[in-house]
């Protein structure tokens, strides 16, 4: 009880004028980080993180968390309108959102993500309040864990798959292929990389997906001749009572997702946005709809990546630990101003620990206040006839692969994958499988190697740890569902069987 | 569609052999268990014969009729092209001739080939796309964009 | 169709201008973008590093007797080979910012992160030498790097003219505060009851800190499970979730948990103590030589001329040595620790020869 007196405590801190006033600036940004292509959310905080220096401890931490977490819808904004991820995650949203904005629903696409991420949000900052005991949890997700949490997010892949699964593995396998590119985990061997050094990383991952998605879709338009592709009446704006109730589930199924995923450093918001987005898949009633403009499908997601970036702080205020790079310099921010967090923070900085805390609360509501009447803006972006508008999201996209890390390289790899994507479509080829396994596969492989090393070459340490022998018997019946269909046992029985084996 | 999607999987297959060629000069090994080359000669391997899977499936499953608008006509080829090609210049150009320049062009060429936008609105367009994104990027967002290294150009603010 | 022809002709002219001008070497203009067009990250250029080798540099040519620099309205630019936001990013904008207050200098700092930070370092290595083109190494990368044969890395300790060291990172071994282990001497009997059994953390493969584990094995005459991680984050959180005996990081990087009361620092991989880990024993002083460091220094590429660099290097240890500059440097966990060029080349010297060795250790390690 005494940690509601503390957030109380926390609110009346945050909601002073200034601080108020720089949570407002920190959302405002945020978006625009999350929107503008090659600046990304560190970015963005970095360049921030001078200002900060005159400020007290509590605003400077309020503002660059609110960068934080704006970025994350800011990013939504571009899937839809223009099938460009602004950001990794929100790669996904572009199967559904996009296809939505085409049917003239680009409002209730934005609407659904604003009030998803305000839900998956505000469920996870309150994790943070009760959060101790499930960081501990987290940890216990060491390589081993993390390897078999892998394989069971990569059969996710076989519920990515279109019509045929031949070509959606062919996808998934195409991913993991070139997330081999580059210096390999075992012995730090060149793989794939042509003898270029910008490949020793691997291939940049923000000008593949804008390739696949966004120059393949122009390619496509163009051989068309830039005839208008968005219906351009707009119907409702808002979300109609059917959207909520479609919704209502994934929203909170993609907060347990996000918030799960948040808490184990490392995994990062993309595999929550996907793993979301199959789950939702798995579960309709109608999965073959998925892609042509569902709602489910970006109400999941959306909530998944914005609950996982506001989990994704908790080991940090717990254990001192950042979950990702972002939240590193938001550590960073912390230490600048002579405070270490961790659960030393609490104690001795209660005001600002909690003070940070009750405002993102506030950056959440601040958001969705935000948002919500900016949606009849970004709209009117679509009535620009598309002969101008291919253009200008070209330039946008070449812009963003150049920004991203200053290399004319990476708009030669978008470029590639343009094709590369415009061929994918049609032969019918998904693409999604693609992107998520491009990102899985270098987790796997190295949190395999990893494992190994633990273990030094024993591979009954996999099953030894009971977590990661309960997920790997797990992804084995979701590899197995499918052919368990054809046994005469029926579907529901097959289940419970392998489940009995467990 | 059978002949297109049986050249397309042969030509996967290809890629497949490429790939497994190129894993099999990596470690297949190391002492604790998988080397570099593991994955890659796996997943070529599960790659050509999926292949050679959608190959058969092609080859022996009722053909579908092709998409009416499947290969592109004169027009849209070209658009197609162009695109790519405006790309690839940029790519090429942007060091040297520094953003605003390349950027001017790309968007100049877009809307004025292919868009078919009346010249003052692509010129408006095109150099709000380049010098005013240049400097809404360099002087606010510190994002560095290249200037030219051609000295006429530089010596311009370019 | 008359638009498309005069289009098509605006971008022939350019790319004409760009051929042209590839012919010619230098271009007067100071830029961040590399001098040599060769340079320039473009996807089909023919073979582009192997040709620029940092031997073709001009050596130092006579300047003028009296240099203006940095020439008013010149500004000079600071290539940082990480991204924005990290702790070389931070260092390297102090240093600008206190440069522009202190000596009115105007100086910006890029960021050319990829590929291990080598991306960074070949921009710098084949920057034009005019003083206008500056950057931030960390010494211990970039040796590991060049060192890498199959990396092909255009640069090594000659194309780089050291200007002053920034500050340094000492390499540090830490165990979970829970943990038994006390000292070095702990871990080893550990790991001597546990032949191969004993989990120690590292970061990246043939870096400071991997190489430093390695020479560790081979000094306490014990076999450990060595793992690789990729960000120092993954490495702690294995440690305190129990998966690893002890880590071998640096100090700055553990203070935040160790602060918090989570882990223990039980050596410092260095020549001597740190004020950063009082009252923590180096890893010499416990019987073991295994030194390990995060090194940053500012340089200039070879051939940049003696004047030129009299003024960067007095400029920078002006700064170095200010309050002010001390303050901000603190705020981000920087602890100043000047030395003048000199001093970092010997410095590079020693540390390449102990990471050759070194590296030869963890090549048979690997298998």
């Amino acid at each position: 009880m005494n940690a509601f007196q503390d957030l109380l405590m926390g609110f009346t801190i945050a909601l002073s004028p200034e601080n108020l006033l720089f949570a407002l600036i920190g959302c405002i940004f945020g978006t625009m980080v999350g929107v503008l292509p090659g600046v990304g959310p560190s970015a963005g905080m970095a360049l921030l993180i001078p200002m900060t220096y005159q400020l007290p401890a509590t605003s400077a931490i309020i503002m660059l968390a609110a960068i934080y977490y704006g970025a994350m819808y800011g990013g939504t904004i571009t899937s839809v309108l223009l099938n460009v991820p602004g950001e990794a995650a929100s790669a996904v949203t572009c199967l559904d959102g996009y296809q939505m904005a085409k049917q003239g629903r680009a409002g209730a696409a934005l609407a659904i993500a604003a009030v998803g991420s305000f839900v998956g949000g505000t469920i996870a900052v309150m994790g943070l309040v009760v959060a101790a005991p499930l960081t501990r949890f987290a940890l216990e997700f060491g390589p081993v864990e993390f390897f078999a949490m892998m394989i069971f997010a990569l059969t996710l892949v076989t519920g990515l798959a279109g019509k045929s699964i031949v070509k959606g593995m062919m996808s998934g396998v195409f991913g993991l292929l070139l997330g081999t590119v580059g210096m390999d985990p075992t012995r730090g061997m060149a793989r794939f990389t042509f003898d270029r050094m910008e490949l020793m990383d691997g291939v940049g991952f923000i000008p593949v997906i804008m390739g696949l998605f966004g120059v393949g879709e122009i390619l496509v338009n163009a051989q068309g001749q830039f005839r208008p592709i968005f219906e351009t009446k707009v119907s409702s704006l808002l979300l109609t009572i059917r959207d909520l109730k479609a919704s209502f589930w994934p929203i909170l199924r993609g907060t347990g997702i996000g918030f799960f995923m948040g808490i184990v450093p490392g995994v990062g918001v993309t595999p929550a946005a996907f793993t979301s987005y199959t789950v939702e898949k798995k579960l309709s009633k109608t999965p073959e709809k998925f892609g042509t403009g569902m709602i489910e499908g970006v109400a999941g997601p959306e909530t998944a990546n914005n609950a996982c970036a506001n989990a994704a702080l908790i080991p940090l205020f717990t254990l001192g630990i950042p979950g990702s790079a972002v939240v590193a310099i938001l550590m960073g921010a912390f230490m600048i101003n002579g405070l270490v967090p961790g659960p030393l923070l609490f104690k001795e900085h209660p005001e600002v620990a909690w003070a940070v805390i009750a405002s993102m609360y506030i950056g959440n509501v601040i958001l969705l206040i935000l948002n919500l009447p900016l949606i009849n803006i970004w709209i009117t972006l679509l009535k620009v006839p598309y002969s101008i508008l291919f253009a200008l999201v070209l330039g946008f996209m070449v812009l963003g692969a150049y920004g991203v890390d200053g290399k004319a390289f990476d708009v030669g790899v978008m470029l590639l994958f343009g094709v590369v994507g415009f061929t994918m479509r049609k032969l019918d080829i998904p693409l999604a499988p693609a992107v998520l396994t491009l990102i899985l596969g270098p987790m796997m492989e190295r949190a395999l190697r990893r494992a190994l090393q633990i273990s030094q070459g024993d591979f009954a340490i996999f099953m030894e740890s009971p977590i990661s022998a309960v997920l790997l018997v797990a992804a084995g019946i979701v590899l197995l569902l499918p052919a368990l269909r054809f046994l005469p046992l029926g579907r529901i029985r097959g289940l419970g069987g392998a489940d009995a084996e467990v | 569609m059978r002949r297109v999607s049986q050249g397309a999987a042969l030509v996967c297959v290809l890629f497949a052999l490429w790939v497994i060629a190129q894993a099999s000069q990596l470690e297949y090994s190391t002492s604790i268990g998988p080397g570099a080359g593991f994955f890659p000669m796996w997943l070529g391997i599960l790659f050509g014969g999926l292949s050679a899977i959608w190959f058969v499936q092609a080859s022996t499953r009722p053909d579908e009729p092709l998409q009416e608008d499947f290969i592109p006509d004169r027009g849209g080829m070209f658009r197609i092209i162009a695109i790519l090609l405006a790309i690839a210049a940029f790519t090429a150009l942007v060091d040297f001739v520094g953003f605003q320049v390349t950027m001017f062009a790309f968007l100049l060429f877009l809307l004025l080939a292919l868009g078919r936008q009346n010249p003052a609105l692509t010129l408006v367009l095109s150099l709000l796309g380049s010098v005013g994104v240049y400097y809404v990027f360099v002087k606010w967002l510190d994002v560095p964009l290249p200037t030219s290294t051609i000295g006429l150009l530089s010596g311009l603010g370019l | 169709m008359k638009r498309l022809v005069i289009s098509i002709l605006v971008l022939v002219s350019l790319l004409a201008a760009a051929c042209s001008q590839a012919a010619p070497a230098p271009a007067p203009a100071p830029t961040q973008a590399p001098a040599q067009p060769a340079a320039a990250p473009q996807p089909k250029a023919a073979e582009p590093t192997k040709a620029a080798a940092p031997a073709a540099q001009p050596t130092a040519v006579p300047a003028p007797p009296k240099v203006d620099f940095p020439a008013k309205g010149k500004s000079i630019t600071i290539i940082v080979p990480t991204a924005a936001g990290g702790p070389m990013d931070m260092g390297a904008r102090n240093m600008a910012t206190e440069l522009e207050r202190q000596m009115g200098w105007s100086v910006n700092v890029v960021n050319k992160a990829g590929a291990g930070q080598q991306l960074g370092y070949t921009d710098l290595a084949q920057g034009k030498p005019d003083g206008y083109t500056l950057g931030l190494i960390t010494i211990e990368n970039a040796i590991g790097l060049y060192l890498d044969t199959q990396r092909k890395a255009v640069f090594k300790q000659d194309s780089f003219m050291p200007i002053a060291m920034q500050t340094q990172d000492p390499g540090a071994v830490g165990v979970k505060a829970s943990s038994p282990y006390k000292s070095l001497a702990d871990l080893v009997n550990a790991a001597k009851a546990n032949p191969g059994k004993l989990a120690i953390g590292t970061i990246g493969i043939m870096t400071s800190p991997h190489l430093a584990a390695v020479k560790f094995q081979q000094s306490a005459g014990v076999k450990m499970a060595i793992v690789n991680f990729d960000a120092s984050s993954e490495r702690e959180a294995a440690l305190m979730g129990g998966k690893l005996e002890a880590n071998v990081g640096t100090v700055s990087a553990f203070a935040t948990l160790e602060k918090a009361g989570e882990l223990r620092t039980i050596a410092v991989l260095a020549k001597q103590e740190s004020a950063e880990a009082p009252g923590v024993k180096t890893a010499e002083a416990q019987g073991h030589k295994v030194y390990s460091a995060s090194t940053r220094a500012f340089a200039a590429p070879a051939g940049t001329p003696k004047e030129i660099m009299d003024i960067l290097v007095d400029g920078m240890a002006k700064v170095m040595k200010s309050a002010s500059y001390k303050e901000l440097a603190m705020k981000v966990g920087q602890p100043p620790m000047y030395l003048g060029p000199k001093e970092v080349e010997t410095f590079w010297k020693e540390t390449e020869a102990d990471t050759k060795a070194n590296m030869e250790l963890a090549k048979s390690e690997l298998k």
